[in-house]
């Protein structure tokens, strides 16, 4: 048997109705067919509904999820080669500047957003960083060695 | 509006700035326009302004590093990718640049070259020529290069192995 | 969560979120800020997002806290709050309108004069429609608390209503 709107009334005093029966409780306070009985009641039920229909003109601006500095951690797969991890980025950020710029076209790039930029020097100091350690770690003790005298003179000549 | 007459302003101070003679701007130059080459030029100013934008999304070695660069420069190809890596071997090896040494990863050959005018562990430029069968790619690093940092840079890298071979180290 | 996801979250929480920020701070233009750090701060920890049972809730928690935030952070206004209570709410019936807001209006009045906490509670529920539950995670009442609040908050406003419309 469905409740009536009395035994409603009671269950929300009572802190015992659901949030079902609530809005039942806020549609029926908000129909126009409300029994003289319960008026005293209406004000606060249609409260409740047209404060939950309050909207905002105000549009958040959402720029800062276009920054590209998080992108690039993702970016970043695991250091294959360069060709993977390189040539992405920089396939990512032409295409993000050929859009408005013509003078791209000839695939030479002075890159002028601060964030694209910063995005590439982390690509290539990781790139960088990587291969270097790749190529001193398995004679790191002679390296250390080295550092201490002078590590280019070996090469100079 | 006002940051972007700033904004512009620097970076036509530093294009006018650029007009350095050395011999990797003109490899660079000798390719800026050539189809077949993709080139990525970041400039000093550019560095000025990344140290503003920059915050902690990264890392302090690489901040550390950042913070002391003029310019970077990558310039890659898939065209004949061979000649061109030996053609550049050829070109730098010069006295002006000395080769620091040459890493073999899978097929790629990465030959390290410093240009260094004082013989310290801190380079004036890193050139990174990268010869592979599909592609060769060189990198230019410009401004006080730490040597003993560049290691650190790696360790935050996702490479496997990598930190087996710190303990290795230890 | 990408880009997209992300937008479509704020399409659907952004009217909410400014709503219960709205009620914390009671000024337009500080609660259009509250919503701004509020969704600068969900997209910071988007990645954790996957792992929140109820995001919605979630968001409004934050909402909230950097609501409280704000206030906790400027000099205590004295304005009289019913005065600044005046929201654009999508109006009912052009005809009933005038009437219609005067009973609203001393509806928002009771309900502003009730203990910060009961109010708080109040609205999530009887506006907003959160359970019980998600009220507890919101505020950091436990459970318990949120239902005796809630019950103290309602027999409040009938005792009042009862006063004000007789």
């Amino acid at each position: 048997m469905r409740p009536t709107i009395d035994q409603l009334i009671q269950k929300y005093w009572d802190g015992e109705s659901t949030l079902a029966e609530e809005k039942q409780l806020k549609d029926y306070f908000n129909s126009g067919a409300v029994d003289d009985a319960h008026m005293s009641l209406a004000p606060m039920f249609r409260y409740y509904r047209s404060e939950s229909e309050i909207t905002t003109d105000f549009v958040p601006d959402l720029s800062f999820t276009q920054e590209s500095k998080p992108k690039v951690r993702y970016l970043i797969p695991k250091i294959m080669g360069i060709a993977a991890s390189l040539l992405l980025l920089l396939t990512v950020t032409y295409q993000q500047l050929d859009m408005d710029d013509t003078s791209y076209n000839n695939k030479y790039t002075e890159v002028e957003n601060p964030d694209e930029a910063l995005a590439i020097a982390i690509e290539a100091l990781g790139f960088l960083g990587t291969k270097y350690k790749k190529g001193t770690t398995p004679m790191s003790k002679g390296l250390k060695n080295l550092e201490k005298t002078d590590v280019f003179n070996f090469t100079k000549n | 509006m006002k940051h972007i007459i700033t904004i512009s302003l620097l970076l036509l101070m530093a294009f006018s700035a650029s007009g350095q003679n050395d011999a990797i701007t003109k490899y660079f130059d000798q390719y800026r326009d050539d189809d077949r080459f993709t080139m990525v030029s970041i400039n000093k100013k550019m560095f000025e302004l990344i140290a503003n934008v920059a915050e902690e999304e990264v890392d302090d070695e690489v901040m550390d590093m950042l913070k002391e660069m003029d310019g970077l420069k990558i310039l890659t190809t898939s065209d004949s990718p061979k000649q061109f890596y030996d053609e550049a071997i050829a070109k730098f090896n010069t006295q002006e640049y000395s080769e620091l040494m040459t890493v073999r990863d899978k097929n790629q050959n990465i030959r390290f070259m410093v240009k260094d005018t004082d013989g310290g562990k801190i380079v004036d430029e890193l050139l990174l020529l990268v010869g592979g069968e599909e592609e060769f790619v060189m990198l230019s690093f410009v401004g006080k290069i730490y040597l003993n940092k560049i290691g650190k840079l790696a360790k935050n890298m996702d490479i496997d192995g990598i930190e087996h071979l710190e303990k290795l180290d230890k | 969560m990408q880009v997209k996801e992300f937008n479509i979250l704020v399409g659907r929480l952004k009217d909410k979120m400014y709503r219960i920020a709205y009620r914390v701070v009671k000024n337009e233009e500080e609660a259009q800020d509250v919503v701004q750090d509020t969704l600068v701060k969900v997209w910071k920890i988007r990645e954790k997002l996957a792992d929140i049972e109820n995001v919605d809730a979630y968001c409004m928690m934050i909402t909230r806290n950097i609501g409280i935030d704000k206030i906790r952070s400027r000099k205590m206004d004295t304005t009289d709050i019913s005065e600044q209570y005046d929201l654009k709410s999508s109006a009912p019936d052009p005809e009933r309108l005038s009437i219609v807001r005067d009973e609203l209006r001393i509806v928002r009045a009771i309900i502003q004069e009730l203990p910060e906490n009961h109010r708080t509670v109040l609205e999530l529920r009887d506006i907003e429609g959160h359970s019980y539950k998600e009220i507890a995670e919101m505020t950091g009442y436990n459970l318990d608390k949120v239902k005796v609040y809630l019950h103290r908050a309602r027999l409040k406003l009938r005792e009042q209503l009862n006063i004000q419309v007789i």
